[in-house]
C-alpha cells in the first residue's frame, strides 16, 4: 500500500533538531570469526538546514554510518546498538515497512557511482516517474510537473530534451546531477551524499557541489556529506565530523576546525593533504604508518601507533569524546590546544 | 646549455575510428594534437589535466607504447625514430613509467620479486643472485620489508603496492621518471608520504620527472614547472609558483577555483567557476578555433575560428589564448 | 614458506569433505592405472575356458579365485578392470591434455590477434567444431582412420578444445589491455615473452575448474566409443570394450557389462565432486 508521502513545502514550521544519532554501533561478523567494529559508538546531532561533513579515510566507518542511518547495512553487518532519532522517531525501532516509506521520500541517499545508480534501459523521464510512483500515486501531469521542478532545482532547464534520453547519453557528472534531482522529488528533509564526487573530475566536482549548495538554499534541507576530501568539506559544510577506525575523533564547527584543529589526526590531515595553499616547507608533513587494520585494532587509542604526540596513556586507554571548548568535541588524552593551521600553511 | 633530458616537438597522436564490416575509417580522434615542451636534467615538470584530455596517451607515446602520428621526441638529444636498437634498449632502461593503479600494473600471479626482477632480466642480468641483491636493496630504499618480495600484490595494502611500483621503476637506476597520477588512488594520509618519498628520491638520485596529475593542489610541492593540458593541447605553461599567483588562461583559472582549499572554506566563499555549462570536448569532433571555446565565458569570434598560438607573457610563462 | 602452503592445503581438504572424498577415489584410480601391470592377480589376456562366466563373489556359484567373476572366455574381470582403468585414464588425460594444448594455442593466437582477420578465422573454425555433433564426427573419423589408442586420443580432444579456446581467448583479450602488460611492454618485453610468461600464467585458474569435468566427459565418451567397438580395439583393454564383451550375455552374466559401467560411474562422480568444489573456489565473484 502506498502511503501518501506528501511533498513538503520548503521551510515549513518545524523543531530545530532533525536527526540525533546516539551511540551507534554497527559491527561486521566475518566468516573467519573476527568482528570488525566498523562503527563503534558514534554520536552527532544535525539541525534543520545545516550541513554536516563526515570526513574519514578507508576503514573509518563513514559509509557504514550513512548506511546504518538508512538501515541498508548488508550482511554480515549488523546494527548492534544505538538510537537514530529522526524527527522524533527512533529509526532503529520502526518496522521495515515504515522505514522503506521514509527512504527516498524523507531521507534520500546519493551514491558515489552515477554509472550504476541508473537503469541503462529506461529513459530519464521514465526513471524519474518510477521514483515518484514508488511512494505516491499521481496523475501523469502532476508527475511531469514535479520532474520539471526538480530538474530546474539542479540547474537543468532543457527538461523536455533530457527526459527523453537514456543515461548513457550523458557524462558521469551530468548523471550525478540528475541523480540529485531524482533524490529531491519528495523534498526530503535529509539528503545523505556518500562520496558524491569521488569518481568525478575536479571541475565536475565543483559543479556538483555548487548544485548541492543551490538545492540546499532553495529547499532548506539538511545534508550529510561523506567524503575523504578536505577540500569538499571545507567548501560545503557547517560542521565537520572526523572519523577514524570507526569512531569520532573530532567534531566541531567548520571554521574552528579548519583554523584550529585539536586532534592529532585532524592536524595530521590538514598538514599533509595536498591543498591549494602553499606550505611553509617544501615537504608535506605526512602522517607516518598505515591506516588501521580493522580486524586487529590496538588497545587504547586507535591512532596512537601513528601519533607523534602519543604517550603511555594513549596506548592503554581509549579516549572518549569530551568537550574541550564550547561546541567542540575531541577524543584525545592530549589534544593540541595550541595548534593553528597557519603554523604550517600560508592561509590568505 | 646542457641538452634537455626530454624534448617533445609538436607531438600528435591521432586514432582512426573504424566502423562497419570492412573497418572503414569513419573519423579521426585527435587525442594529442600538437604538444611541445622540454624537461631539463634534474627538473620536475607537472602536467595537469582532467581525464579525457589525452595525458595518458601522451605518456604512452613518450615511453614508446604508441607511435606518434606526427612530431618528434628526443631523449638526451637523440630522436626516437633515429635511434638504433642498442640505443632504444638503453633508453628503455633510463626512462621508467609509474602507473596510477598499483593493483592493475602488477601481474596478479607474479610474486613481488618476480615483478621487480623483470626489468633486470629484460636488460640482460642473468645472475639470479645479483638480481635478488638489487631487489632487497631497492625494497629497503622504498621503506618496505624485503620479506614482502615473496608476497603477491593482493596481499599488500594500496600504499605498499604503490611503493612496489616505485621500486620497480628504480631497480634500473633511471634518469627520467614518468609518473601517471601516482597518488590519486591512495588514501589521503598516504598521499603525502608517497609525494615526500618521490621528492626525496629526486634529490638523492638527481632524477628528472614528468608528473601527471588531475588537479593543481597535488603538484604544488613537487613541481618546478607546470603545464596545463586541455583536449589534447597545452593551454598554459609556467614556473611552479607563478601559476598559482599569475594564471592567465581561463581554464587554468577554473582549475584553481575547483582545487581543494581551506582558505575558501574559512572565508565561506563558494566556487566561482566561470564556466559555461556544457560537456568536455569529444576528441573525434573538436570545435574549430580554440578548443576551450565551448566552455569559455570570454570566447568571441576570433576564439571560434582561429586556434591560438603560444604567447610569452612572462619569462618561461606561455599561454595559448587570444584574450591575453 | 612451504609449511604454510602444506598447512593451507590440508585445511582446504578438511573443510571440503566432498572434494577430499573425490580426491581419494581419484588417487586410488591413478594408483591402479600406474601400477596395473604389477597388481593384476591374473594375466588379463589369459583365457581359461573352464572358468568362463563365473559370477562375482556375492553369488553362490562364485569361483573365489576370481573375485569379480570372469568373462565369456574365462578371463579374470578384476585384472581386466585394472587394465581397463589404466587405458581409460591414459586416454582421457591425454585427450584433455591435447585439447588444452590446442585450445591454448588457438585461444592465445586468437586473443592476441583480436580484432583482426586471424581472430575471425580461428573463431569461425572453433564455432564450426563446437556446432558439429561430436558423436557423428567421432564415428565418421574412426571408421575412416584405424582406431588406435592414439587416434582415439586425437578424436576425443576434438570434443573439448573449442571450449578451452574460447575461455582462454576472452581471458587474453581482457588481460592484454591491463596495465601490467603495458608496463612490461614499456620495459621492453618482447611479444613472445608477454604471451608466454604474462598471459600464459592466467590460464591455469581459468582451466583448472573445468578440467575434472572434462576428463569425466572424456572417460564416458571413450567408454561409449569402445562399447560401440569403434574406440579402443582388442587386444587393448578399456572399460568400454569390457562392457562390449559382455553385450551378448547381459541377461545371464550381467556383471561383465555392469561392473565396468559402475566403475566408470564412480570415477566420473569423484571427478565431478572435485570439479564442483574447484569451480566454487575459482569463481572470483563468489570468493569476495
Amino acid at each position: 500500500m502506498k502511503q501518501n508521502a506528501d511533498i513538503k513545502k520548503p521551510k515549513d514550521v518545524q523543531p530545530d533538531v532533525l536527526l540525533e544519532v546516539k551511540n551507534l554501533k554497527t559491527y561486521f561478523y566475518l566468516p573467519s570469526g573476527a568482528v570488525v567494529k566498523a562503527v563503534d559508538g558514534v554520536n552527532f546531532t544535525l539541525k534543520r538546514g545545516s550541513v554536516l561533513g563526515i570526513i574519514g579515510e578507508s576503514g573509518s566507518g563513514k559509509s557504514v554510518t550513512s548506511r546504518s542511518i538508512m538501515r541498508i547495512v548488508d550482511e554480515p553487518g549488523k546494527i548492534e546498538d544505538g538510537e537514530i532519532i529522526f524527527k522524533g522517531q527512533d529509526l532503529l525501532k520502526i518496522p521495515e515497512k515504515k522505514m522503506s516509506r521514509l527512504r527516498g521520500s524523507q531521507i534520500s541517499l546519493i551514491f558515489q557511482d552515477p554509472t550504476t545508480s541508473f537503469n541503462p534501459y529506461m529513459t530519464i523521464g521514465a526513471q524519474l516517474t518510477e521514483a515518484y510512483l514508488v511512494h505516491k500515486n499521481a496523475s501523469k501531469e502532476e508527475i511531469r510537473q514535479r520532474c520539471i521542478e526538480v530538474l530546474k532545482l539542479v540547474g537543468v532547464s532543457n527538461h523536455e530534451e533530457i527526459m527523453k534520453k537514456y543515461p548513457c547519453e550523458f557524462s558521469a557528472g551530468f548523471r550525478q546531477r540528475i541523480f540529485i534531482a531524482m533524490s529531491m522529488i519528495f523534498n526530503p528533509d535529509l539528503l545523505i551524499a556518500d562520496e558524491p564526487t569521488t569518481s568525478l573530475g575536479i571541475t565536475i566536482q565543483a559543479e556538483i557541489i555548487e548544485a548541492l549548495i543551490d538545492v540546499k538554499e532553495k529547499t532548506g534541507n539538511s545534508v550529510i556529506i561523506i567524503t575523504h576530501d578536505f577540500g569538499v568539506v571545507s567548501q560545503f559544510s557547517d560542521d565537520i565530523f572526523v572519523m577514524y577506525a570507526g569512531r569520532c575523533v573530532e567534531s566541531s564547527p567548520k571554521k574552528q576546525l579548519l583554523l584550529y584543529p585539536r586532534h592529532p589526526y585532524t592536524v595530521g590531515l590538514i598538514r599533509s593533504v595536498p591543498l591549494l595553499e602553499a606550505r611553509k616547507t617544501k615537504r608535506l608533513k605526512s602522517i607516518p604508518g598505515f591506516p588501521p587494520d580493522m580486524v586487529n585494532l590496538p588497545k587504547g587509542c586507535a591512532f596512537a601507533p601513528r601519533c607523534e604526540f602519543a604517550q603511555q596513556k594513549c596506548l592503554e586507554d581509549q579516549p572518549s569524546l569530551s568537550e574541550v571548548e564550547e561546541g567542540r568535541m575531541v577524543a584525545c588524552h592530549y589534544p593540541l590546544m595550541d595548534y593553528c593551521t597557519s603554523d604550517d600553511t600560508t592561509l590568505e | 646549455m646542457s641538452i634537455p633530458i626530454l624534448q617533445i616537438e609538436s607531438l600528435k597522436k591521432h586514432f582512426p575510428v573504424r566502423k562497419g564490416l570492412f573497418n572503414k575509417q569513419v573519423t579521426i580522434k585527435y587525442v594529442v594534437d600538437g604538444i611541445s615542451f622540454k624537461i631539463e636534467n634534474g627538473q620536475t615538470v607537472a602536467l595537469v589535466g582532467e581525464s579525457g584530455c589525452g595525458k595518458s596517451v601522451l605518456l604512452r607515446t613518450i615511453i614508446g607504447l604508441e607511435s606518434p602520428t606526427d612530431g618528434n621526441i628526443y631523449f638526451k638529444g637523440q630522436r626516437y625514430d633515429q635511434m638504433k636498437k642498442q640505443e632504444i634498449k638503453e633508453m628503455r632502461r633510463r626512462v621508467q613509467l609509474i602507473f596510477q593503479d598499483s593493483l592493475a600494473s602488477l601481474h596478479p600471479r607474479f610474486t613481488i620479486a618476480m615483478s621487480l626482477e623483470e626489468p633486470l632480466i629484460l636488460n640482460g642480468m642473468s645472475d639470479a643472485k645479483k638480481r635478488e641483491e638489487i631487489i632487497i636493496d631497492t625494497l629497503n630504499q622504498v621503506g618496505l620489508d624485503p620479506e614482502f618480495r615473496f608476497r603477491y600484490p593482493e596481499q599488500l595494502s594500496g600504499g605498499q603496492r604503490q611503493r612496489v611500483i616505485i621500486a620497480r621503476a628504480l631497480v634500473e637506476r633511471p634518469e627520467l621518471i614518468l609518473a601517471d597520477e601516482p597518488i590519486s588512488a591512495l588514501d589521503v594520509s598516504l598521499q603525502a608520504q608517497v609525494l615526500n618519498f618521490l621528492m626525496d628520491l629526486q634529490e638523492k638520485y638527481s632524477l628528472s620527472m614528468l608528473f601527471v596529475a588531475h588537479d593543481l593542489a597535488v603538484v604544488r610541492q613537487i613541481a618546478e614547472h607546470i603545464m596545463i593540458m586541455y583536449a589534447g593541447v597545452i593551454v598554459e605553461s609556467a614556473p611552479g609558483a607563478e601559476i598559482y599567483i599569475n594564471a592567465k588562461h581561463p581554464y587554468t583559472k577554473v582549475l584553481l577555483e575547483s582545487a581543494p582549499s581551506i582558505s575558501k572554506g574559512i572565508k565561506d566563499e563558494g566556487f566561482n567557476l566561470n564556466l559555461k555549462i556544457g560537456d568536455t570536448v569529444d576528441p573525434a569532433s573538436p570545435p574549430p578555433g580554440c578548443l576551450f571555446n565551448t566552455r569559455c565565458i570570454y570566447a568571441d569570434e576570433e576564439c571560434m575560428s582561429i586556434r591560438p598560438e603560444p604567447k610569452e607573457v612572462a619569462p618561461n610563462h606561455l599561454v595559448c589564448c587570444h584574450k591575453v | 614458506m612451504k609449511n604454510t602452503k602444506i598447512k593451507n592445503a590440508l585445511s582446504f581438504l578438511r573443510k571440503n569433505p566432498t572434494f577430499t572424498f573425490g580426491l581419494i577415489i581419484i588417487l586410488i584410480t591413478l594408483f591402479i592405472a600406474l601400477f596395473a601391470n604389477f597388481i593384476v592377480p591374473f594375466d588379463p589376456a589369459s583365457s581359461s575356458p573352464k572358468e568362463r562366466l563365473a559370477p562375482p563373489f556375492w553369488s553362490s556359484s562364485a569361483n573365489m579365485k576370481h573375485i569379480l567373476g570372469t568373462d565369456y572366455i574365462g578371463r579374470d574381470l578384476v585384472s581386466r578392470l585394472f587394465m581397463g582403468i589404466r587405458t581409460s585414464v591414459i586416454v582421457s588425460f591425454l585427450a584433455v591434455g591435447t585439447a588444452v594444448l590446442i585450445g591454448m594455442a588457438v585461444g592465445l593466437a586468437s586473443g592476441l590477434a583480436h580484432p583482426g582477420l586471424l581472430d575471425s578465422i580461428l573463431m569461425r573454425i572453433t564455432d564450426i567444431q563446437m556446432g558439429f555433433p561430436f558423436i557423428v564426427l567421432a564415428i565418421i573419423i574412426l571408421t575412416m582412420v584405424e582406431p588406435t589408442v592414439a587416434s582415439c586420443i586425437v578424436v576425443l580432444s576434438l570434443a573439448s578444445w573449442p571450449a578451452y579456446a574460447r575461455v582462454l581467448r576472452s581471458n587474453v583479450m581482457i588481460e592484454k589491455e591491463m596495465d601490467y602488460v603495458a608496463a612490461a611492454k614499456a620495459m621492453g618485453a618482447s611479444k613472445l615473452r608477454i604471451a608466454v610468461k604474462y598471459l600464459g600464467r592466467n590460464f591455469l585458474s581459468a582451466i583448472i575448474p573445468v578440467m575434472p569435468m572434462d576428463i569425466a566427459g572424456a572417460i564416458i565418451t571413450e567408454s561409449l566409443l569402445s562399447f560401440m567397438s569403434i574406440g579402443i580395439q582388442p587386444p587393448n583393454i578399456s572399460l568400454g570394450n569390457i562392457m562390449a564383451d559382455g553385450r551378448n550375455y547381459i541377461s545371464t552374466s550381467w556383471w561383465i557389462t555392469a561392473i565396468p559401467g559402475i566403475v566408470v560411474m564412480i570415477i566420473v562422480l569423484a571427478l565431478n565432486l572435485m570439479g564442483d568444489v574447484l569451480q566454487k573456489k575459482f569463481d572470483p565473484k563468489l570468493n569476495k
